[in-house]
């Protein structure tokens, strides 16, 4: 059998399926506004959405493994920048960027140029509190705990908020170390 | 790699910004695992199957309402189908194609009733990676697909009920798809309603224009709301549009208004034209 070669980000996305980014934009902006109008409170559309995130996450992590070929990362640093090059091009057809390394290697900041879902998107007023891509940070964290890595996913900059990019600080809280699931009996 | 370190462009408001050309993309299991999570949402807020539809349909309708504004101004250079014909394949041929990649298998009439349309699609985009658990019955994922085409046809100014529902199919595993569009009782009787703002000073005229030519049994009036609408007698319905490139601005089509027509000012404002 030949050698498993991981796969970049481009050459994965030129090879699966795509829509266009206008009805994923949209249909995310459905549900952002049915979760604000079921939920009322900002803070709890934030939780909702990190929820929805995670449960795709822990699924998405899946599909990213077998499509990429990319085994074990030898470290942190190697995991965000697999995230940033291949994770979010494999999907969402843009690419981040890992900056502000702290010294420990174990936080780091996925700076996005580009993010489909804010097409169109402005917040009203009453929605300042809002993390409207919050479910990103969700998806990121879902999908390192699946490959155990317990992280702390949190928004530093947002353009909805009037910064001048997104930033995400992923935060490596620990390693859980992999356990072999089955008794050898079983 | 391009891109690290430039800065990106910042606008005060999401106006100012350039509006996109709609080629990008991003994968079909991000959007699936998106919608996934709306039906999963949805089902923890409801009681029952038509409850989640409606839901369904909800989001789908805000959808649609946004695709409208945008297409329209993109794609058919801000001018928007006043025909009943002309909305079902702009829904059925450029609604399908920017947001599914592929314009809709079928669009058919209604054998039974007269006002209903059907847009079938073998394998509907977001019914791709769902499979429906047998308790479930009959609900139909598509019923998003649905919501968007009644935001597009409602906003349009073409009030419909729209369903989506499984048809089986032979010698196929999986039923197609079928949307349903009810139109409502007012679009049936032929009022058609004519925005008069800006945009569609032109669109109005054109219909004038056909009036003139094609039919006398019109009532055309104009109201205070800057509409314009049209009293056709049923299956009068006028069958062309098409003026070329012909630019009418809005002095013109009222000094047209002035020749050809009989004016009746009256104290509302309103002007009724009898031809």
């Amino acid at each position: 059998m030949a050698p498993v070669v991981p796969r970049s980000g481009d050459a994965v996305f030129a090879n699966v399926e795509r829509v266009n980014a206008e009805l994923f934009t949209l249909t995310y902006g459905a549900i952002v506004r049915q979760l604000l109008t079921d939920l009322e409170e900002v803070e709890e559309v934030n939780k909702q959405l990190d929820q929805m995130g995670y449960n795709i996450g822990v699924r998405l992590i899946d599909e990213f493994l077998a499509k990429s070929n990319i085994s074990r990362c030898v470290d942190f640093k190697e995991t965000a920048e697999v995230i940033a090059k291949v994770g979010f091009k494999m999907f969402l057809g843009v690419t981040a960027t890992v900056t502000n390394w702290d010294v420990e290697g174990t936080s780091c900041s996925l700076v996005l140029e580009d993010n489909p879902l804010v097409e169109f998107v402005e917040l009203p007023d009453t929605c300042q509190g809002l993390y409207y891509c919050n479910i990103l940070s969700g998806v990121i964290r879902g999908a390192l705990e699946m490959v155990s890595m317990k992280t702390e996913v949190t928004w530093v900059r947002d353009m909805l908020h009037g910064d001048d990019a997104y930033e995400l600080r992923v935060k490596l809280i620990k390693q859980v170390p992999e356990e072999y699931p089955y008794k050898d009996d079983e | 790699m391009i891109g690290v370190g430039g800065k990106i462009k910042q606008y005060s408001s999401v106006l100012d910004k350039p509006l996109s050309k709609g080629r990008q993309e991003v994968s079909l299991s991000a959007f699936a695992f998106l919608f996934s999570e709306l039906v999963q949402y949805n089902q923890t807020q409801v009681d029952n199957i038509a409850e989640l539809e409606r839901r369904l349909e909800d989001a789908g309708y805000a959808v649609g309402a946004r695709v409208l504004e945008l297409f329209c101004h993109r794609e058919k250079g801000n001018r928007r189908e006043t025909r009943l014909l002309g909305i079902l394949s702009f829904v059925h041929t450029t609604v399908w194609k920017v947001l599914f990649g592929k314009v809709a298998d079928s669009l058919e009439k209604g054998t039974e009733h007269e006002d209903e349309y059907m847009i079938s699609e073998k394998e509907l985009l977001v019914n791709r990676f769902i499979s429906i658990p047998k308790d479930m019955g009959t609900f139909n994922c598509g019923a998003f697909v649905a919501g968007i085409v009644r935001g597009v046809l409602d906003n349009a100014g073409f009030p419909a009920v729209v369903t989506a529902h499984f048809v089986p199919m032979e010698g196929q595993q999986r039923p197609r798809t079928t949307i349903l569009i009810k139109f409502a009782d007012e679009v049936l009787l032929n009022l058609l309603e004519f925005n008069c703002g800006n945009l569609d000073v032109l669109q109005a005229f054109f219909v004038w224009l056909n009036l003139i030519f094609s039919s006398s049994d019109l009532v055309f009036f104009y109201n205070k709301n800057c509409s314009f609408r049209k009293l056709e007698k049923k299956g009068q319905i006028p069958n062309c549009f098409k003026f070329g490139n012909l630019k009418v601005n809005y002095m013109e089509l009222c000094i047209f208004i002035c020749v050809v027509g009989s004016i009746n000012l009256q104290n509302d404002l309103s002007v009724i034209l009898f031809l």
